[in-house]
C-alpha cells in the first residue's frame, strides 16, 4: 500500500507520466466505476460484431439454437454454400472494384484540387469549396433519382462505372476536405525550393508534396473506402437487380425473403465486414491523425 | 502566366465532376420536385407548380413521418454524444496509454449500415436472437415480440442508431482532446486541479468548437438514417417506424412517384440547411473548408 499512498494529489491512474500500471489508483471507487462503464460499453459496442462473426461458422442447427450455443465444433459450410454453390463471390468482387476504383479517382482528381484551392484563391474557389461541403448534407434520395433517370438515357445502369461515377460524387468531398488541411500544414517554401531546382507547379506537388501528406493519403483513404465500400442506396437504385450488384445490396436482398436463411446471411454479412475490419486493424492510427488535421482544427 | 494555367488543369477534374455529377443531379432534382412525374404513368407528366409541396403539406402520412424523423434526430444526437463524450473523456483520463484499446472503442464505425441492421434483426429475433434470450434472462422483456410494437421498434432503431454513431463521437472528441497541447495538463496538474476540476473548467470549455462540429455532422447523420431501419423494421410495424427517408424511398422507388419523393427530399434539405445555419450563428461553429 506504500505506493498508493504516493500518488499525486489529483490521484486518478493514468495522471503522471509514468504507466499507471505502478500504483493502487484504480482501486478508487471513481476509477472502478469509470472502469466499468468503459467495459461495459466496449462490451455491447463489440457484441453484436463478434456475434455475427461466430454464428457464420456454426451449423444451422447451432445457429438458431436456444438458449445460445457458446461453444461449438466451426464449420465453413455456411460459407460454402453462398461462395462456391451461389453468386456472392461475384458481388464480392463488384464491391472491391468498385470501391478501390472510387478511392483512386476521388484521391487523385481530389487532392489536386485541394492542394491548388489552397495554394492559390480563384474566383470560384469559395464556390467550389461550399458546394463541396453542401454535398455532405444532400439526402442521397435527391440525386439517386436524377442519377436513376440520367443513367437510364446513358446506359449507365447496372454497370461498374455507373456505380463508380455516383460513388465520385459523394466522396470526391472528403478528399478534398481532409486532404486541405494537409496541405495547409506543408510550407509554401518547400514548394518554391522544388520549382527552383527545376519542376514543374505539377511535378512539384507529385514528387515533393504528395510524399510529404501520406498521413493524409492514408486518412482519406480509410474514410473514402468506407464510404464506398458499405454504400447502400445508390447501388440499390443504380445496380440493385443486374451484374454491378454489391455485397450490402446482396445482404439486404436476402433479408427481404420470406425464410430467412440465417447462417447464409452471418456468412455473407462477415464476408463483406471482414476486409473492412483487418483494413481498420492496419490503419486506425491514421484516422485519429486525419481528423485532428480535418475536422477539429 | 504558366504555372497558374497548371493550377487550372489540375483543378478542373474536381470542376468538371462537382458540375457534372453534383449540380446537375441537384437541379434536376429540383425540377423534378415541381413536375407530376410517375413513371408508371408517363403521359400523365407535366408541370405541377407547387403541387407535390402542397400535397406534403396536407398529407398526414408525411407528418407522421416528419414528426417521427424529429424524435429519432433528438434522441439519437443527444444520447451519441452524452455517452461518446462520456467515453472519450473517461479513455483520455484511464487509457491514454493505449492507443489500440482506443481503436477498438471505434471498430462499430467501420461496419456497413446494412450488416449492423442484419446483426440486431438477428440478435433482436423473437425465436432465437441471443440479445432477446438474454434481455429475457435478466428479466427485461424488451427484445423479440416488444420489437413488433411501435414504441419498441422506435426504441431499438434509436439505440441501433445511438450503437453505430457513437464511436464517431468517440474519435471527434478523442481527436479534440488528443490537440489539447500538453502544457496546459501539465501547467493545470501543478496548479492542483482535481481530475473533475480539470474536465470541468478546462477541457470542456476547449472542447466546445469540437462539440459544434459534432453537433453538426450528427444532426445531419442522424436525418440521413435510413440503411439500417430498413433493414431492422421496414419501416414497420404498421408504419411506425417510417422516417420521411424511407416514405421518401417507398414513393421514389416503389410507387415511382418521382416528384413527391423529390419534394421529400427538398423539405428535408432545407430542414439540414436551416439547422446548420442556426447551428454556425448560435454555437459559432466553424466549418472549415480550405
Amino acid at each position: 500500500m506504500s505506493r498508493a499512498e504516493e500518488q499525486p494529489r489529483d490521484g486518478f491512474p493514468g495522471a503522471g507520466s509514468a504507466p499507471w500500471i505502478g500504483r493502487l489508483g484504480w482501486l478508487r471507487p471513481s476509477a472502478i466505476l469509470g472502469f466499468a462503464f468503459l467495459g461495459a460499453y466496449l462490451l455491447i459496442s463489440l457484441f453484436p460484431i463478434y456475434w455475427i462473426v461466430i454464428s457464420s461458422i456454426k451449423t444451422r442447427v447451432d445457429t438458431l439454437a436456444m438458449p445460445p450455443v457458446w461453444v461449438f465444433r466451426p464449420t465453413i459450410n455456411a460459407y460454402l454454400r453462398v461462395f462456391v454453390f451461389e453468386n456472392y463471390g461475384r458481388y464480392f468482387f463488384n464491391t472491391a472494384v468498385i470501391a478501390a476504383s472510387t478511392t483512386a479517382i476521388s484521391l487523385a482528381v481530389g487532392s489536386m484540387a485541394a492542394y491548388v484551392m489552397d495554394r492559390y484563391r480563384f474566383r470560384f474557389s469559395d464556390l467550389i469549396a461550399y458546394s463541396l461541403l453542401s454535398t455532405r448534407m444532400i439526402f442521397p434520395i435527391v440525386y439517386a433519382i436524377p442519377l436513376f433517370l440520367l443513367f437510364r438515357d446513358l446506359n449507365l445502369l447496372d454497370t461498374h462505372l455507373g456505380l463508380i461515377i455516383a460513388y465520385t460524387t459523394f466522396s470526391l468531398p472528403y478528399a478534398v476536405w481532409i486532404m486541405s488541411g494537409f496541405f495547409a500544414a506543408v510550407p509554401r517554401e518547400i514548394d518554391e525550393a522544388a520549382m527552383v531546382d527545376g519542376c514543374s507547379r505539377f511535378g512539384a506537388f507529385c514528387r515533393v508534396i504528395l510524399p510529404l501528406t501520406a498521413p493524409g493519403l492514408a486518412a482519406a483513404t480509410i474514410f473514402i473506402l468506407l464510404l464506398s465500400w458499405n454504400e447502400f442506396l445508390f447501388a440499390l437504385v443504380l445496380a440493385g437487380g443486374g451484374k454491378a450488384k454489391t455485397l450490402p445490396v446482396a445482404a439486404a436482398q436476402l433479408i427481404g425473403q420470406r425464410e430467412i436463411q440465417w447462417n447464409e446471411l452471418c456468412a455473407v454479412s462477415t464476408a463483406t465486414i471482414l476486409p473492412l475490419l483487418i483494413f481498420f486493424s492496419l490503419v486506425h492510427k491514421y484516422l485519429l491523425r486525419g481528423m485532428i488535421a480535418g475536422a477539429v482544427k | 502566366m504558366k504555372d497558374r494555367r497548371a493550377a487550372m488543369a489540375m483543378v478542373s477534374p474536381t470542376v468538371v465532376i462537382v458540375a457534372l455529377v453534383f449540380v446537375y443531379p441537384l437541379l434536376v432534382s429540383l425540377w423534378t420536385s415541381f413536375q407530376y412525374k410517375v413513371l408508371s404513368q408517363p403521359d400523365l407528366n407535366r408541370f405541377y407548380g407547387l403541387g407535390n409541396y402542397q400535397w406534403l403539406w396536407k398529407e398526414p402520412r408525411f407528418w407522421d413521418a416528419f414528426s417521427r424523423s424529429i424524435v429519432f434526430l433528438v434522441f439519437t444526437v443527444a444520447l451519441s454524444i452524452a455517452v461518446g463524450m462520456l467515453v472519450a473523456l473517461l479513455l483520455d483520463h484511464y487509457c491514454s496509454h493505449w492507443p489500440w484499446l482506443k481503436a477498438l472503442y471505434l471498430v462499430p464505425m467501420v461496419v456497413t449500415p446494412v450488416v449492423v441492421g442484419i446483426q440486431w434483426r438477428f440478435l433482436l429475433n423473437a425465436q432465437f436472437g441471443a440479445l432477446t434470450w438474454l434481455l429475457e434472462a435478466i428479466g427485461l422483456p424488451i427484445g423479440g415480440a416488444w420489437l413488433t410494437k411501435p414504441i419498441g421498434a422506435m426504441f431499438w432503431v434509436i439505440v441501433v442508431d445511438i450503437w453505430y454513431y457513437t464511436p464517431m463521437v468517440i474519435l471527434l472528441f478523442g481527436a479534440g482532446l488528443e490537440s489539447i497541447p500538453t502544457e496546459i495538463r501539465d501547467a493545470s496538474r501543478v496548479d492542483g486541479a482535481t481530475a473533475w476540476q480539470r474536465t470541468r473548467y478546462i477541457f470542456v470549455p476547449m472542447l466546445k468548437p469540437v462539440l459544434g462540429v459534432t453537433l453538426l455532422i450528427r444532426t445531419i447523420g442522424g436525418l440521413r438514417a435510413f440503411d439500417t431501419i430498413l433493414v431492422i423494421t421496414e419501416g414497420g410495424p404498421g408504419r411506425a417506424t417510417e422516417v420521411v427517408n424511407l416514405l421518401a424511398y417507398r414513393y421514389g422507388l416503389q410507387y415511382f412517384d418521382m416528384g413527391k419523393a423529390s419534394a421529400m427530399g427538398w423539405v428535408m434539405l432545407v430542414l439540414a440547411l436551416v439547422l446548420t445555419v442556426l447551428y454556425i450563428r448560435l454555437l459559432r461553429v466553424r466549418v472549415s473548408v480550405s
